[in-house]
């Protein structure tokens, strides 16, 4: 009887302990927790390799500082996914690696950018100063030299019991004069998974 | 012990054995009765409770969320949702558990209908949202998970081809919206709002009445089949701004999508266990009963054993999996037709005393290129 309970206890203390509230993990690495879906190693992946890719295209900033302004890409993959996530880590890698080639512009924020603008000029709120202690007052919002866009597609196929999700991010800087595209990049990667016995 | 005693326990431990019913069917029932909010308190308790049944209960309260129009409390309800149903978990404790014992201690993740269902409503929320890129994802994962199978079966939810074209056509892709209307129509051919040529700048979608009930079959409940209820409203009227202008007209069936999948392979394991069960149960009363007649030397281990054969068949469990998402509908209708461009009102009306479970009124905006949609859900 002493070695069944023994026993027992240690069952309980194993099966304790297979649980793991919380834990800290490299958002490079796959999770355990299964899916083909699209997850931070990714998209940190695609935002590093398409940053890189920019920098690395002299034609770009032959004018000087490139201006650019970024928007969502288009989700033409079966998952869903908050597609604003990319851009801000575009924005993000290439913020930190550019130092100071690209200046972006924020278009998200027009609305409320068009009434700060209004109410400097109107005096209901104090203008900055420039070093000079001029006014720092622009003429108009900036105009931006590329669109920085991106389409996400995927070849998705099922057995039913597995799935196989091949994506592929796609990005390109298109002239917001002429229509070219300047630059295009991708990154591909492809999942595949298979649900257990019980879950057939 | 004496045989006879023996056998009084054997009886007792065949008895029928009342088992809690896991699952929704009561905040289901709430539902129906028009007590949403009950339905809803119920599932918030009962889910802190039941972290297993996390994206049924997910499921459930995002239809709750939907209903009062709180999109983003429901995006984030079926996302949860379909985060879970959509993972491939490696084998493990809780999988090797749901083998020897109940199935229904599993991860709930859905039927292959209840995953299509998910991703549906993620497209209906998102079309609502504004967000195309993910209604668009919605529906072509609607499509995605009831194909497969090993390539039998293609998708046969008329409603997830016909929103997947309109998604499309929103996101400015004619082809691929041509082709999603030809097999909605192809599906549905009755249906009206799925003709190719129909390309009016409202689109409402209604979902009417309840979805299928799960149940147990078969001696130890290891089959299930599903109960259909199809009652539903003579009519459903469109009207914009006080005058009809047309009715939605059925074009998906989720019964029909929840029976015409074909037999799991755990359906197997299932049976297998039944047929144990059964097997165990005669051996051991059978040894039980043959105790009185054999040399007493081997009586106490003709006992034991079908002692131990009873106690196996009663403790293992064959019954299959119930818990399904009550609250989903029984048809999905829809309707397309021409509005001048402009604020518009749009009441969804259905006849023979049926009620609407969102805003009886929609204000909406039609506009000069595209069309505007609109969802409603009608109840008993």
């Amino acid at each position: 009887m002493t070695h069944l309970r023994q026993a027992l206890t240690l069952l309980a203390l194993a099966l304790g302990g297979c649980g793991t509230p919380m834990q800290r993990v490299d958002p490079d690495q796959d999770d355990a927790l299964g899916g083909t879906g699209i997850d931070s190693a990714d998209l940190r992946a695609t935002a590093d390799k398409m940053a890189r890719s920019i920098l690395a295209m002299d034609r770009v900033f032959a004018r000087g500082t490139p201006y650019v302004v970024v928007q969502s890409p288009e989700n033409r993959t079966r998952f869903q996914i908050d597609d604003s996530i990319f851009v801000q880590k575009i924005i993000t890698y290439l913020t930190q690696n550019a130092a100071g080639r690209v200046q972006f512009i924020d278009r998200e924020h027009w609305e409320i950018i068009q009434k700060e603008r209004q109410l400097k000029r109107s005096g209901a709120v104090s203008v900055p100063v420039d070093a000079s202690g001029q006014p720092n007052l622009a003429a108009a919002p900036l105009g931006t030299d590329y669109f920085l866009t991106g389409v996400l597609q995927a070849i998705s196929k099922s057995t039913g019991r597995a799935a196989s999700d091949y994506v592929q991010a796609t990005f390109r800087l298109v002239d917001a004069e002429t229509g070219a595209i300047v630059w295009q990049d991708d990154f591909d990667w492809k999942k595949v998974g298979a649900s257990g016995v019980i879950y057939r | 012990m004496t045989p006879r005693l023996a056998l009084r326990i054997a009886f007792a431990l065949c008895a029928p054995v009342a088992c809690s019913a896991p699952g929704t069917g009561e905040a289901g029932r709430h539902y129906y009765a028009g007590r949403p909010a009950a339905a809803e308190q119920l599932l918030l308790d009962r889910s802190a409770r039941d972290p297993d049944a996390r994206a049924l209960f997910a499921n459930e309260l995002g239809i709750l969320a939907l209903d009062r129009r709180d999109l983003d409390a429901a995006y984030q309800r079926f996302l949860e949702a379909d985060r879970i149903m959509n993972a491939f978990a490696a084998t493990d404790a809780k999988e090797i558990g749901a083998i020897v014992g109940a199935e229904s201690s599993k991860v709930w993740r859905g039927d292959p209908y209840e995953k299509a269902m998910n991703s549906y409503y993620l497209g209906i929320v998102s079309l609502l949202r504004g967000d195309g890129g993910n209604a668009l994802a919605g529906f072509k994962n609607a499509v995605f998970v009831d194909s497969s199978r090993d390539e039998q079966y293609d998708c046969d939810f008329a409603p997830a081809w016909f929103l997947e074209a309109f998604a499309h056509e929103r996101m400015g892709d004619a082809t691929m919206a041509a082709r999603g209307r030809a097999r909605a129509a192809e599906l549905a051919p009755a249906c009206p709002a799925t003709a190719a040529d129909n390309l009016g700048n409202l689109v409402v979608v209604v979902d009417v009445g309840r979805g299928p009930t799960k149940a147990n079959a078969g001696a130890h409940g290891e089959a299930t089949r599903f109960l259909d209820h199809p009652a539903a409203p003579a009519v459903v009227d469109v009207r914009v701004d006080g005058r009809s202008i047309g009715s939605a007209a059925e074009a998906g069936n989720v019964h029909f999508q929840a029976t015409s999948r074909g037999g799991r392979v755990f359906d197997r394991v299932l049976r297998g266990k039944a047929i144990y069960k059964s097997g165990a149960r005669a051996a051991g009363i059978g040894a039980l009963l043959m105790a009185d007649d054999v040399p007493d030397k081997f009586r106490s281990a003709t006992m034991i054993g079908g002692l131990a054969l009873l106690l196996s068949s009663f403790t293992v469990s064959a019954e299959a999996d119930t818990r399904h998402w009550t609250s989903l509908p029984a048809r999905v209708q829809l309707f397309r037709g021409s509005l001048a461009p402009g604020e518009h009102e749009i009441e969804i009306v259905p006849s023979d005393g049926w009620r609407v479970a969102g805003p009886r009124v929609e204000r909406v905006s039609i506009p000069e290129r595209g069309a505007a949609f609109v969802y409603q859900r009608i109840l008993p």
